[in-house]
């Protein structure tokens, strides 16, 4: 087969994808870590690029990167564009409505509703969850370390990424509902999925757990 | 050195806006002369329109704010409509669009859509009117853009209404190719699905299947389809025309190799995909879908398909994204044209230059004997390339004629199965 361009997720995910990619025999995966460099020639006409997890979905669908592989996190808010094509079944973790401990949630819910404030990465998301139920509460966007926020008043509750719950609890949160299970996916380009077809059919055959 | 440098103009931003410009304008100018030479009428609908409050009752969640909301491009809706007149008024409603309060509190809206707007004057302003109407229009849509800002669309449509049938589905997609062609997009596929078909095949799995493929995600099909593996199989299929035409594919649909068969015929069976997974957005399709693709661009250029029952009647129709079109099309392609070989084959069948539409309005009618329908499009495919206007109707001849009459025909040409071509003057 001929070489594809993916884009690559780094940082959490990239360990157990490496993996993955290695298993199916994509050549020169160990020059990924080897410097600084975020553009990898692998040979063969593979290209690497490195990005974060929600950049990854970026250049697949502006179509620098024929796929990629992201977190189904990143798609669950945004997944416009892009083909999902298979679920590499790594990466575990869960997206989590998570509250104060001592806090009687389904209450809160039940009373307060629309008062409610959820502070999260995944704004859309998590106003599609509530919103399944009737729900409508206020959703405010952070960058990151979602878990200070129900800490200093911000927020009665965060939707965030739990993997082994320690981060929750170190800040006085326990898991109260699951949005939805999550797993590293290869995604591909709307115009690659078509002009590439027969080159993503054999990375998918080979990526199929 | 310094020679050099002079020797180059330099070019403002101005200066780039007004070339662009005038390639845009000539373009539209191809794209007209390919729907006048298809008997297509150009209609203009007001960029300002009322929005009907019942309209606003009936639009379907994720209309307006919300994450439900979608922005799409192209042809069709964001949601599912019912038919009738304040559906009519509603299609245009669904998509995420301004809206203004005029000075006497009449809500307008500036349009996001004209497929909508086009099968409300249809049904309205058209009723009892002869049947198929061919209509296109160059017209720039608004819709709410990501980060919230506008997103003004300008496109290329056309709506094939009141026929059904795969010669008019393959119409539809030959129109547009030729459109692409004129234009000088040098490589493009179409990729054809059937939404028809899809949901006949997934079965009691229908809802929930287009609902994943909507989202063009393949995992969620595959979950769902767990117990029907060959299911799974059969709606994620991909082949070429050929291949479906041979048996190759994993199901069969009559209407679909026929409107395959004439594509072949016409020259366009390299160009089209079959894609029976493929989905666009909008709730109304019922039939034939398309999409174009073109390498080097991200998105699709374009598509649309049959929307059967949006205005009562059998209709079709697809819209091309002129931005994206001009940024395929760049300097070279609308002024020379389509080249033959060079380094990459081009998408577009060989074919002699157009010659300059003649100021002839009226059409010839070229009626396809059972049988004959690619003879009859080679003849109207001779026909506009000597600048005429052409379109082949398969009906039975006193019908067709009855049709080329109430439409404005000065001729009538009947093409049988093998033997000479019959005309008639009307």
């Amino acid at each position: 087969m001929d070489g594809l361009t993916l884009a690559l997720p780094r940082g959490r995910l990239w360990g157990e994808v490496r993996g993955r990619l290695q298993a199916a025999g994509l050549p020169a995966l160990e020059r990924v870590d080897e410097d600084r460099r975020l553009l990898v020639e692998a040979g063969g006409g593979w290209r690497y690029l490195l990005a974060r997890p929600a950049d990854v979905l970026t250049y697949v669908r502006e179509g620098v990167a024929d796929a990629g592989v992201t977190g189904k996190d990143v798609l669950l808010e945004d997944a416009e564009g892009v083909y999902e094509l298979v679920d590499l079944g790594v990466g575990a973790c869960r997206l989590v409505v998570a509250a104060p401990r001592d806090v009687d949630w389904p209450r809160q819910v039940a009373e307060r509703g629309a008062a409610l404030c959820i502070a999260t990465k995944y704004p859309r998301a998590a106003q599609a969850h509530f919103a399944a139920r009737g729900v409508a509460p206020r959703v405010v966007k952070l960058g990151g370390a979602v878990e200070l926020a129900p800490q200093v008043g911000l927020a009665d509750a965060i939707v965030d990424l739990v993997a082994s719950g320690r981060t929750l609890a170190a800040n006085g949160l326990a898991e109260v509902e699951l949005v939805a299970p999550i797993t590293a996916r290869v995604i591909a380009n709307q115009t690659s999925y078509r002009w590439r077809a027969a080159d993503l059919f054999e990375l998918e055959g080979r990526l199929q757990p | 050195m310094v020679r050099e440098r002079l020797a180059v103009p330099s070019q403002s931003a101005l200066d780039v806006a007004i070339a662009a410009r005038r390639r845009r304008r000539r373009t539209e100018a191809t794209l007209a002369a390919v729907f006048a030479a298809w008997g297509y009428d150009e209609v203009g609908l007001p960029l300002l329109a009322p929005v009907e409050p019942e309209a606003n009752a009936s639009a379907a969640p994720g209309a307006g704010d919300g994450p439900a909301a979608s922005v799409h491009n192209g042809h069709g809706g964001a949601a599912a409509a019912p038919a009738g007149p304040h559906a009519l008024a509603a299609i245009g409603t669904a998509y995420d669009h301004y809206r203004i309060i005029d000075r006497d509190g009449a809500l307008l809206a500036l349009r996001p859509d004209m497929t909508g707007p086009i099968a409300r004057l249809c049904a309205l302003g058209d009723a009892g009117g002869a049947r198929p109407r061919r209509l296109f229009y160059l017209a720039t849509l608004f819709r709410r853009g990501d980060g919230g800002g506008p997103r003004e669309l300008p496109q290329a449509g056309a709506e094939l209404i009141g026929a059904a049938g795969p010669l008019a589905d393959a119409e539809a997609l030959a129109l547009c190719a030729d459109l692409l062609c004129s234009a000088g997009v040098p490589r493009f596929r179409l990729a054809v699905g059937h939404v028809g078909l899809l949901r006949r095949l997934l079965g009691a799995d229908a809802d929930a299947g287009c609902e994943a493929l909507g989202r063009r995600d393949f995992v969620a099909l595959a979950e769902r389809l767990r117990s029907r593996p060959e299911v799974a199989r059969a709606v994620t299929w991909r082949g070429s025309a050929a291949q479906v035409l041979a048996g190759a594919a994993p199901w069969e649909d009559a209407d679909l190799n026929a409107a395959l068969t004439v594509l072949g015929a016409a020259g366009l069976g390299d160009v089209v995909g079959v894609e029976v997974g493929l989905l666009r957005p909008g709730g109304y399709y019922n039939g034939m879908v398309f999409e174009v693709s073109v390498p080097g661009r991200p998105r699709p250029l374009g598509g649309g398909g049959r929307y059967d029952g949006l205005a009562g009647e059998p209709a079709t129709g697809f819209a091309i994204d002129m931005d994206e079109l001009m940024a395929v099309c760049g300097t070279a392609g609308a002024e020379s044209g389509v080249e033959a070989g060079g380094e990459t084959a081009s998408s577009c069948p060989g074919r002699p230059a157009r010659a300059e539409p003649s100021d002839e309005r009226a059409s010839t009618l070229i009626v396809a004997a059972p049988g004959a329908v690619a003879r009859a499009w080679a003849e109207a495919a001779a026909l506009r390339a000597a600048g005429g206007r052409a379109v082949v109707d398969g009906r039975p001849l006193a019908e067709a004629r009855a049709y080329a009459r109430a439409t404005g025909c000065r001729e009538l040409r009947l093409v049988p199965c093998d033997g000479p071509v019959e005309g008639w003057t009307l």
